[in-house]
């Protein structure tokens, strides 16, 4: 159910209001590929838009930025310089339902009882989420439903010259508290939205279990003898949030991402490395998006974009790790 | 027969005199048009390979994976990684048996003159194949004035996320450590701040100058279709014109980087054109 409907041009008026008020950030064409970037005002998603190439939690924890400067300062304590926090407000729109969702999972990382990271928790306050329903799933997509509204503040769902929007949070309620948008009733969706084909119920917590049990097996050998450990799979996850903290020679301490697919993830400074292969690294990076995300929060850290699954250069394609870890019996 | 009977009747035939304990070659991927490196050590799992478009990774990369005898799947530019692994003491060419085919993927690389095996113990097809590379892609940039070149050259190089997935798929990039993860002290920044991405790729691009062989693999491998090919056939190009030859080509050949002669071409010096 979907509480109105407008005209795209209505849409795209109400939007540049909004440009006022809000950075818009949107899915820009660069050559082949869609990259987050800022909306221009007039376009909206081709046909052919499936996915950014790029997941938006670049856009809330991004590949890299500096948390903190210090100079050293004589005689006394360095002098720690902390950065502006983000304070723009935004609008992300076009989000597919997957990666909408994946924020309520980075949410749980980086927004908890223990623990508020304030970059990430900042732009997140910051930011509204507007998705767009997926009407037609790519190669490697294996989302569990398209009209998930986890993560989205308001959802928008393509009929031709028309959006079908729904109300998801208070703050998308609150975005269009004097409605441009009439509707009588709820509106029904009007097509028929595609099964998705390859339904691997990943949601089911046999497989956190399962996991527990093989952790030994020969099976992570086999599985990952084409895997050539790089940070594709990793870098694309909507959901992967490892980083490295390093200072450079200027005084900047720098956080950017990294992988528990690469050979040096966890080399530790005697040179001896826990994880000397890539069987325990393929091993790794399935337990955590598998079991342990579920232990910890009961929701795996996948949600089936299938960035991985397309981008992967050696076509190690997780649906079918998961396929045969299902199959161990 | 045909080329992929070819191929299978003679990985077979390795494994069942156990000449080999695994042939490295190639299945059907997940994706339409995808084909994903797989390794038969069975004569079953021997009926899983493909030889078809898709089949465009670089197996040479898989060699130091095994250390017993391995039996390869090899088109042209595998093989021409093989005699450079072979040269610079990556692989002891004893080890490995090379089952030679014609390129599957033709047509996909910019006229590529070496489809066919370099070396092989065997050949599963026998056709002559001679195109000229006539490096006109980068000829065509060479004449961009230097402000587009750099704008070009700028603007792929931020496109770069740092996967590494271009390094670890290429058979040249076998260093243990690779400049990249040296921490102590950080020899590069870990952002994908522009600079940082521009050290690495000229670092590794001429850390495999004369040994790349332009197979390709990296610029397929690289998820942001960064254009790498024109920093690596620039280097082509310019060891065909500054010493007329080709890498991988011969298990004899010294690799042209390794080697000093005093009248080398140095028209990249002071006063280097006259001595040329
Ligand atoms: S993208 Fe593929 S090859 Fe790269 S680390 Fe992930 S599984 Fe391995
Ligand atoms: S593991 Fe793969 S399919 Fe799942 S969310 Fe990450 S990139 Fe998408
Ligand atoms: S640099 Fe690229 S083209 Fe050259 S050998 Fe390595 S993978 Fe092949
Ligand atoms: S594969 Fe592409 S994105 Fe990854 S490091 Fe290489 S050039 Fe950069």
């Amino acid at each position: 159910m979907f509480d109105y409907q407008v005209s795209k041009r209505e849409f795209q008026n109400w939007l540049i209001k909004m440009q006022e008020e809000y950075e818009v950030w949107a899915p820009v064409k660069v050559g082949k590929n869609y990259t987050w970037g800022s909306w221009d005002g007039g376009s909206f998603p081709d046909e052919d838009y499936q996915n950014t190439l790029k997941p938006p939690k670049d856009l809330f924890f991004p590949q890299y930025e500096v948390l903190l400067k210090y100079k050293k300062v004589k005689g006394k304590r360095p002098l720690i310089i902390e950065p502006d926090l983000p304070q723009e407000k935004r609008i992300i729109w076009e989000v597919r339902p997957c990666d909408a969702r994946s924020l309520t999972i980075l949410d749980r990382v980086f927004i908890n009882k223990d623990y508020e990271d304030p970059y990430y928790s900042h732009r997140r306050k910051n930011t509204v989420v507007i998705s767009l329903v997926c009407q037609k799933p790519g190669l490697g997509c294996f989302c569990k439903d398209p009209l998930t509204t986890e993560g989205s503040d308001l959802m928008l769902l393509d009929c031709g010259d028309t959006y079908l929007v729904k109300l998801v949070s208070v703050k998308g309620k609150g975005l269009i508290k004097n409605p441009v948008f009439t509707a009588d009733k709820p509106i029904n969706i009007p097509m028929e939205l595609p099964a998705n084909p390859f339904n691997l119920e990943i949601a089911d917590k046999d497989l956190a279990e399962k996991l527990e049990v093989i952790y030994r097996s020969p099976l992570w050998r086999e599985l990952q003898e084409k895997c050539v450990n790089c940070g594709v799979c990793t870098f694309l996850c909507p959901t992967c949030h490892c980083f490295d903290l390093t200072d450079d020679q200027k005084g900047k301490k720098v956080r950017s991402w990294d992988s528990c697919m690469f050979a040096s993830f966890t080399k530790q400074a005697s040179g001896h490395n826990p994880r000397p292969t890539g069987a325990e690294r393929l091993r790794q990076r399935v337990m955590h998006k598998f079991r342990y995300f579920f232990e910890n929060h009961g929701i795996f850290a996948c949600v089936g974009c299938g960035r991985c699954v397309e981008k992967c250069p050696v076509n190690l394609d997780i649906r079918e790790v998961l396929q045969r870890i299902k199959e161990v019996q | 027969m045909t080329v992929l009977e070819n191929i299978k009747a003679k990985a077979k035939e390795l494994l069942e005199a156990k000449e080999v304990e695994v042939v490295i070659g190639f299945a059907q991927g997940t994706l339409p048009g995808k084909c994903t490196p797989y390794f038969a050590r069975t004569t079953e799992e021997v009926e899983r390979f493909v030889w078809q478009d898709g089949c465009n990774l670089n197996l040479a990369n898989y060699l130091s994976k095994f250390s017993g005898k391995v039996g390869i799947i090899a088109k042209g530019c595998d093989t021409r990684s093989i005699i450079n692994l072979i040269k610079e003491n990556q692989v002891n060419r004893e080890r490995i048996y090379i089952i030679g085919a014609n390129c599957p993927s033709m047509g996909s690389c910019h006229n590529c003159r070496h489809p066919q095996g370099v070396i092989a113990d065997f050949y599963a097809e026998q056709v002559q194949l001679n195109n000229q590379d006539d490096f006109s892609d980068v000829e065509a940039f060479e004449e961009l004035l230097s402000e587009e070149r750099k704008n070009y050259f700028y603007q792929e190089m931020s496109k770069c996320i740092r996967c590494y997935a271009c390094r670890n798929v290429c058979p040249a990039c076998y260093c243990k450590e690779c400049f990249v993860e040296e921490n102590l002290p950080c020899w590069l920044g870990k952002t994908t701040d522009l600079a940082d991405n521009i050290i690495f790729h000229l670092t590794r691009t001429m850390h495999v100058a004369g040994r790349c062989i332009d197979c390709g693999a990296c610029v397929r491998a690289c998820p942001m279709e960064v254009n790498l090919s024109l920093l690596n056939r620039k280097l082509l190009k310019d060891i065909q014109e500054l010493f007329n030859t080709e890498p991988g080509l011969s298990l004899e050949a010294e690799p042209v980087l390794n080697e000093y002669k005093e009248d080398d071409p140095q028209p990249f010096l002071i006063g280097g054109e006259e001595s040329v």
